[in-house]
């Protein structure tokens, strides 16, 4: 078996016909598949454009493409698409560090502490089973319009979500897994270190990927209720003065903020999960 | 030598549901290089045992005497599943011990390395657990545990999770290893032909609450390896014996 392992390796490998045609029929598949989806949103676009231009479908409902590159075009020339554009990005991007890491950390003192954990169960339920937009009102009264209030939006959205999941994750850690760190003589300290952290570290990063989503429905929910900036404002004020260009060429925006961040999470989840098998 | 002494060790466990005696009275001692099997029914409290030995749980009544050389860990545990960590590589799996002791030092990497090389999981260092065969796990936990030293070590039916033919070259294994180290055991097993092969001493406890039924000291060739001493005249004779024991505490 070696002798013939090492035989493949010093030649240059030949594969079988079969193999051969199998390895062309999976690259023609995938071809196909990209090229489909190119062709999908290219038909999409075209049709839409056609269809508003010859006034088939009415524009002033549906807008169009060219409508919408005009406007992403000229609020880019004016700096309104950066400036409204950053405003959703950062506040999301706070509001998520804020609630992955307090939620993580709050999960942490809730495993550590058993009495705590009892004495707050039923109030995670309640708070878990609410939808956070109704405590929006609330919210805009204790802090005030603005910024903050979207911010805190978007982290009561996450933060219940982390922290059930974290602690589920803490917990779900076998015991006889801690009762041999505590035969070797471990303190709580080195067994969170040692064994519950490291093994949490899967459920954490399915956490960032959940909360990356959550982030940007908490803050364009924040801003459609009070805001005087930010893409949700924007899309807000569009539907409002029935600009729906306006309300087209933010949601663009917004999805491609949103991918790209969902994509930058994808990154740094390979990279844990590298560094996370190193050690 | 003696290395550790229990004397009219009891203990009671509470719970919402009222009070269970678990251990009642138990005595007896471990010598150096020593290998203890304790059989007995299911559920009479073995494993209680090993936890009170590893200080894990503290006995209601009754005292335990260590006779403490040095500073070295008196115990090791070795549970029934391997429980390794599997985002640590086999050195820093065996390693885990010695950073919770914060006894990680040159000399402590270096048994360790010795260790391992030793008993043939050379190659396999920089390794995953998940990449080893059971019985290469259950040897890594072993060599975990002798790492750190212990004057005696806890066997929690260590080879149940291990299938037929594995747990045979396991048992050997151990064995081996435990008598070049020169360290004493204790074994809990509910197998009778394990604790036969293995051990030196047999201890028979009676149902709950368990109480020290019957021991019996071993008469093999000493040179006899586990399965070998399957083989031999007396290991059906003992089987038989303490089989009954077990039987006559079932009515």
């Amino acid at each position: 078996m070696m002798k013939h392992n090492q035989h493949l390796l010093t030649q240059k490998p030949t594969y079988s016909k079969e193999y051969q045609k199998y390895k062309h029929q999976q690259t023609r598949k995938k071809i196909f598949i990209f090229s489909s989806q190119i062709i999908l949103f290219v038909v999409i676009v075209l049709l839409w454009e056609i269809l508003a231009k010859y006034n088939i479908i009415d524009n002033f409902i549906t807008s169009s493409p060219s409508k919408i590159w005009h406007t992403i075009a000229s609020s880019l020339k004016d700096g309104s698409l950066l400036y409204h554009s950053w405003i959703s990005l950062s506040e999301t991007i706070i509001a998520f560090l804020i609630a992955t890491f307090l939620g993580s950390f709050i999960a942490i003192i809730l495993w550590w502490n058993e009495t705590i954990r009892k004495i707050l169960e039923p109030y995670i339920v309640v708070l878990n089973s609410l939808p956070k937009i109704a405590l929006g009102p609330m919210i805009i009264v204790w802090v005030g319009v603005g910024t903050q209030a979207i911010i805190v939006m978007a982290v009561m959205i996450m933060i219940v979500i982390t922290i059930i999941s974290m602690l589920n994750s803490f917990l779900s850690c076998e015991p006889n897994k801690i009762l041999l760190l505590k035969s070797m003589g471990a303190s709580k300290w080195q067994i969170l270190k040692k064994l519950i952290l490291p093994y949490a570290i899967p459920e954490f990063i399915s956490v960032l990927k959940i909360n990356v989503g959550l982030a940007w429905v908490g803050t364009i929910m924040g801003e459609y209720l009070c805001s005087r900036a930010g893409l949700g404002y924007q899309i807000n004020y569009g539907s409002q003065v029935l600009d729906l260009s306006l309300v087209m060429a933010n949601t663009v925006v917004l999805c491609i903020l949103a991918t790209g961040m969902y994509l930058l999470v994808s990154l740094i989840e390979k990279y844990i999960r590298k560094k996370h098998n190193k050690n | 030598m003696e290395v550790l002494k229990l004397e009219n060790v009891g203990l009671t466990y509470f719970s919402q549901n009222g009070e269970t005696q678990a251990l009642k009275d138990i005595t007896f001692s471990v010598h150096d290089g020593e290998f203890i099997s304790i059989v007995g029914p299911s559920g009479c409290g073995k494993t209680t045992i090993l936890s009170i030995i590893a200080k894990l749980i503290k006995p209601t009544v009754g005292t335990i005497i260590f006779h403490q050389k040095d500073k070295h860990t008196l115990t090791g545990y070795m549970l029934q599943k391997d429980e390794l960590f599997e985002w640590r590589t086999i050195i820093k799996n065996v390693m885990i011990g010695l950073e919770i002791q914060k006894k990680n030092n040159k000399n402590t990497v270096k048994f360790a390395n010795q260790l391992l090389d030793k008993y043939g999981l050379k190659e396999f260092k920089k390794q995953h657990p998940s990449q080893l065969s059971g019985g290469m796990r259950q040897r890594v936990a072993l060599i975990r545990t002798l790492v750190l030293e212990p004057e005696v070590l806890l066997l929690d039916e260590p080879f149940s999770a291990l299938d037929y033919q594995t747990r045979m070259a396991v048992c050997d294994d151990v064995k081996d290893i435990l008598n070049k180290e020169k360290k004493a055991a204790i074994l809990v097993t509910h197998d009778i032909s394990e604790a036969i092969s293995l051990s030196d001493r047999i201890i028979v406890l009676s149902k709950r609450p368990a109480t020290i039924k019957k021991e019996y000291q071993l008469q093999f060739d000493s040179h006899l390896t586990p399965l070998q001493r399957r083989e031999d005249k007396k290991f059906q004779m003992y089987f038989d014996q303490i089989w009954k024991d077990l039987q006559y505490d079932e009515t």
